[in-house]
This record gives structure tokens, C-alpha cells and sequence, in this order.
């Protein structure tokens, strides 16, 4: 069986485990804008993942015959650094033309805080103004719920938004009917 | 005849079959925890916010239908007011009822 998987952080991935994917038929991966498991400094250290995630990673997934495709933002394990944030967000649309992006991830909320949602809501202009396909992280265990809510409460107010270009993910049985 | 549910290819005796040994095991595994916390700190197992929560969710596994729901809900932070600002990074698994939030 050939198949796709949507949501795969290969940067933090060896080399085997390309090779053990291509070996199980996964033929592409699209991987999300994640957090490096500490805060970066400032845009140009996130700068530099954009172009891992769109020059490198792809030529690494290649020698394996998988297809890598990505999405670009900041990550909501550290959207509550607004100053971090701006000049992420600033540096985003120079690489949306770039052939393997596929949007705007993952974005949402990770502890729920007033700046993440700011955060959030910015990287939702982003993408409506250029366009772009949405890819929704939901927190963790309990703030799952709560930050899925308001996730969907924000993406509500714009009725710009074609539901059927946004991925709401991480659903659990007690989000799902929330986000269907 | 015993019929499979709706979206169920397996009939009863064959899902008991299938995941009776699994369960088995995660039941002992949830018993030896709580024993070991009783052994080492009783205080802890009564007062600790999660494990208040977990109780109640060990009790919920005794009425029949959407447990896995209901479970997730008693789990979940039922809010919907933002934090003014990031206390950490990780959650913890259950929601403090007792918490200021909780309170607000």
C-alpha cells in the first residue's frame, strides 16, 4: 500500500527512518512548522529552518524516493513570544512561492494564552491574505478542548475562509463533532 | 444470533477475544499504581488535583455508554478564558479545578 503521511517532523528524523518509511510505501510527507524543544532566539534562527524545511529536507527525503512538502509559521509552543513572532511572521510570505510549501502551520495554541491567540489570529490574516492552505495544531491533554474551541471561535470570524482548505488536527472524540 | 454494532466488524465474543488480555493488563497496571501511591504517600492520592480527577474518571468506567467522552470532559479544562500569560510550556493531563482559572 502506497501511502501519505500529513504530519511528519522529518528534520528531527534520521536518515533510516526515511528509508524505513519509503520502505512501508509512504511515498511524500508534509511536514508542519514545529518547535525545536527550546525558544529561538530570533527570526533569522527560524529563517534558517524555513530553509531547511524548503532546501534541505526535501533533498534529504529525494535520496529515499519520498516527496517532502512542508508548512511554514511559528509554531504555538512558542506563539506566546509576540516580539519572536512578528519577525517570524514577517519572513514567512518570501518563501510561499517555493515549490514543496503547501501553507500556513502548524498554527493554534499550545497553553492558550491571550498572546497566542494573537498570534493565531495573525497567521490566519497571513494566510487568507496570501491565499494559503491552513494547518491547525490543538493542544495538548486537557487544553485540548478549550484551545480547539477557541480555534474554531476565531477561524468563525472570517467568512472569507473556505472550511474545506483549513485541517483542524489532533482531533479526539470529545473535539471531533466540534470540528466537523 | 449475536449481530456486530453499526461500524463494528467484530461481534461481542470476538472483540472480548481480540482485547480482553490488553485491558487485562491495563487494569493490574492502574491497580499497582494506585497501590504504590498509597504505599508511599496516601496524602498525595487523595488530595493531588489529577488524582481527585482520576477517581472520578475510574468511576466513570462503571456507567455504561460514551465513557470515553465523558472521561475526556472530566479531564479537559472546561474555561474558555485566556491565561493573561504563559505559566509553562507542558500540560499536565487534568485540569485544576482548584485553580484560580478554575475560580475566575
Amino acid at each position: 500500500m502506497r501511502y501519505i503521511d500529513h504530519h511528519a517532523h522529518m528534520v528531527s528524523r534520521t536518515t533510516d527512518d526515511y528509508q524505513q518509511l519509503a520502505l512501508t510505501g509512504c511515498v511524500a510527507v508534509t511536514e508542519p512548522a514545529f518547535w525545536a524543544g527550546w525558544d529561538r532566539s530570533c527570526g533569522d534562527s527560524v529563517e534558517d529552518y524555513f530553509r531547511q524545511l524548503t532546501e534541505f529536507e526535501p533533498r534529504r527525503a529525494a535520496q529515499y524516493g519520498v516527496q517532502h512538502y512542508t508548512w511554514l509559521a511559528i509554531n504555538p509552543k512558542e506563539a506566546d513570544d509576540r516580539s519572536l513572532s512578528r519577525e517570524v511572521l514577517a519572513r514567512i510570505p518570501k518563501f510561499l512561492d517555493r515549490p514543496t510549501v503547501l501553507g500556513i502551520g502548524e498554527i493554534g495554541m499550545n497553553r492558550i494564552t491571550r498572546n497566542e491567540i494573537a498570534t493565531y489570529t495573525e497567521q490566519v490574516e497571513l494566510a487568507i491574505e496570501h491565499r494559503q492552505l491552513i494547518l491547525i495544531h490543538t493542544p495538548h491533554l486537557e487544553d485540548k478542548l478549550k484551545g480547539t474551541r477557541i480555534s474554531v471561535d476565531v477561524l468563525r470570524r472570517y467568512r472569507e475562509i473556505d472550511p474545506r482548505r483549513v485541517l483542524i488536527d489532533h482531533a479526539e472524540e470529545h473535539t471531533i463533532e466540534l470540528i466537523l | 444470533m449475536k449481530t456486530q454494532a453499526p461500524g463494528c466488524p467484530l461481534t461481542g465474543p470476538q472483540v472480548v477475544d481480540e482485547y480482553f488480555i490488553e485491558n487485562r493488563t491495563r487494569l493490574l497496571e492502574i491497580a499497582a499504581f494506585l497501590d504504590r501511591l498509597d504505599r508511599v504517600d496516601a496524602d498525595c492520592a487523595v488530595k493531588d488535583f489529577r488524582m481527585q480527577v482520576f477517581r472520578d474518571a475510574v468511576d466513570a468506567l462503571g456507567t455504561p455508554g460514551d465513557r470515553l467522552n465523558r472521561i475526556q470532559i472530566l479531564l479537559s479544562d472546561p474555561t474558555i478564558e485566556p491565561l493573561d500569560r504563559l505559566d509553562r510550556k507542558s500540560a499536565l493531563g487534568a485540569f485544576d479545578r482548584g485553580s484560580k482559572e478554575a475560580r475566575s
